[in-house]
């Protein structure tokens, strides 16, 4: 799959910008604060009607102005699919094929991209949340019905938070607990059998590619920590967890188990990578993530997603470097990369090349 | 914001415009300006309020809004007593009589289970629905199906399974997350058809 056409409407400092697309490789040079991540960032909302960067989706509007509108034409097995996204102050519509979306998740994992930015970082060495993130973030794009199932589950974990913070009659708390917890099992255990067959998937996908990038004598290895050592184990004890935990509950006022406070452990070289792989080593853990996601999809679809990469090249050594080049230009996919300055080895006479500057692209001839 | 420069009548109009649902300031803004220049329109809005606040009350039988108490159908005489229905706002009455599909009673719970919101068991129209189970013999709880709903749809099948009262809920055909108020005829029918016991 591939972007052809990007048109975008008062989009962070774009005012009015048209981009056309090629298969391959496509390169955005700019020195810092253009707007390089800004174009990467709306081909990312387009597709997933969300951005990472942002809280509140004002801030995607070109300052002074009241909306944004961003327009793509897509290619996915041979048909092309036109995405709209428009946003004003508590108005938000998403189109496919001029057909308004009622819900997120009939949008996303319509065209499928791959991003990865220096932040991903974080992946490894932040918090379980990051982990959690990338996670769903991937299950999301495959099965949308895991968005609506998130959300569910995190709004019951809201309700019975406050609930155990605000309830002060003993009787009407626990028979309420009880209620939420009903749902909150029949939710989690979804969520954790989701998070487990993909952790799975990337488990299977990473070591092929690991090895190419590391030397054999290293392994890697993601563990989904959930409720059990297996994936039956943990669903089998998941409502017990629940259960036995609930007077420790009651009396933190808190909820202390379920899926949003899982983690994936990834493990390089035996040992836990956030704590024992060095900075290169923990990029280069993260490239094979990636990497592992774009075969899932490609997979699963039968097409290669579309690569994106905010500044990533200039941050990993030459062999790595080297290795992505290589996985780029193999087989048909489609890669917008963005750097500040132009490296020759990068180019071909053929690939097209962006020049951004203060919201302004013009393609260099 | 811009309505503090108004005179103080002016900018309360505003403010309690901008209490309403669905209403931003920009909005009150127009509407109150709208009312100020059509005083006979404002005039007409003010009594019809006030009209409404008299004379409608809950029903003390099943919480619908009403005028008579008890309401129409809960003094219907062709109305089926064995079968109950639970909603959460009175206009989910509306949305299921206009199915003509519905023959038995309503109880209207004004709310659902929602500590981010208050709402408790006790906060909800729930007293007065144990009294009403004599003749029932098949409860229908028409809650919608958000984690709220079928937090309160559990809630009360767990009340009412002890009393031996079959208790079902539909939630087939509604979309998820979408209102009763919403949906349309078909979808409603189709949704009393498709009940599940709980
Ligand atoms: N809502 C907005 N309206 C107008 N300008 C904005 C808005 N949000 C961000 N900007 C501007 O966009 C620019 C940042 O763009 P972007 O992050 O794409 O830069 P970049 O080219 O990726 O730079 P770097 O090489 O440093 O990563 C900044 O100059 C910022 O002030
Ligand atoms: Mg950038
Ligand atoms: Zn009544």
């Amino acid at each position: 799959m591939y972007i052809k056409d990007l048109h975008l409407k008062n989009f962070r400092n774009y005012k009015v910008q048209h981009i056309q697309f090629q298969q391959g490789i496509n390169l955005l040079i700019g020195s810092n604060g253009q707007g390089k991540t800004n174009i990467i960032e709306a081909i990312n909302y387009l597709l997933t009607g969300k951005s990472y960067r942002i809280k509140q989706e004002d801030e995607l509007i070109l300052w002074e102005e009241n909306s944004f509108y961003l327009n793509g034409i897509f290619n996915v097995v041979d048909r092309d699919i036109n995405l709209e996204s428009y946003y004003e102050p508590r108005k938000k519509v998403m189109k496919i094929n001029q057909l308004s979306c009622k819900k997120l998740s009939d949008y996303v994992g319509t065209i499928n991209a791959v991003f990865f930015s220096p932040d991903d970082l974080n992946i490894i060495k932040k918090g379980p949340q990051e982990r959690r993130r990338f996670l769903d973030h991937l299950i999301s794009q495959l099965r949308p019905a895991h968005i609506p199932l998130l959300n569910s589950y995190l709004r019951i974990i809201k309700q019975k938070n406050i609930l155990l913070k605000s309830e002060k009659n003993y009787n009407l708390l626990k028979s309420q607990i009880q209620v939420w917890n009903e749902q909150l099992i029949e939710l989690g255990l979804k969520i954790i059998k989701n998070r487990w067959d993909f952790t799975d998937r990337l488990n299977e996908y990473c070591s092929p590619i690991f090895n190419q990038i590391f030397s054999p004598e290293y392994n890697m290895d993601l563990i989904y920590l959930t409720t059990g050592k297996s994936l039956e184990e943990a669903l089998e004890n998941f409502p017990d967890y629940i259960f036995k935990k609930m007077a420790q509950e009651i009396e933190r006022k808190a909820v202390l188990v379920g899926p949003h406070r899982d983690d994936v452990q990834i493990i390089f070289n035996n040992k836990e990578a956030k704590l024992f792989a060095s900075q290169g080593q923990q990029r280069a853990l993260v490239l094979c993530l990636k990497l592992a996601e774009m075969e899932i999809i490609l997979n699963e679809k039968g097409e290669y997603p579309i690569l994106l990469l905010d500044d990533v090249l200039s941050e990993l050594d030459s062999y790595r470097r080297q290795y992505l080049m290589n996985y780029i230009r193999s087989s048909q996919k489609q890669t917008i990369i963005t750097m500040t300055d132009l490296e020759e080895e990068l180019i071909t006479c053929d690939t097209p090349i962006f020049e951004v500057n203060k919201g302004r692209i013009r393609r260099k001839d | 914001m811009d309505y503090l420069y108004y005179p103080q009548a002016l900018s309360d109009l505003i403010i309690s415009f901008s209490r309403l649902p669905g209403v931003g300031p920009k909005t009150a803004g127009r509407l109150a300006f709208y009312l100020l220049q059509h005083s006979d329109d404002a005039e007409q809005l003010a009594r019809t309020i006030t009209t409404a606040l008299r004379e409608i009350r809950q029903c003390t039988v099943c919480g619908n809004y009403t005028e008579a108490d008890p309401c129409k159908i809960c003094a219907g005489e062709r109305r089926d007593r064995t079968v109950l229905c639970i909603v959460e706002q009175p206009r989910d009455v509306v949305a299921l009589e206009k199915t003509r599909e519905f023959k038995g009673i309503y109880h209207v719970l004004h709310g659902v289970l929602s500590p981010m919101e208050g709402i408790g068991p006790e906060q909800l129209n729930l007293a007065n629905l144990l009294k009403r189970l004599d003749n029932v013999k098949e409860v229908i709880i028409a809650v919608n199906p958000s984690v709220e709903g079928e937090a309160t749809a559990l809630y009360i099948a767990r009340i009412l399974k002890p009393l031996g009262t079959k208790v079902t809920r539909i939630a087939h055909g509604l979309p998820v997350g979408g209102d009763l108020e919403y949906a349309d005829e078909v979808t409603i029918t189709r949704a009393l058809e498709g009940r599940r016991q709980l």
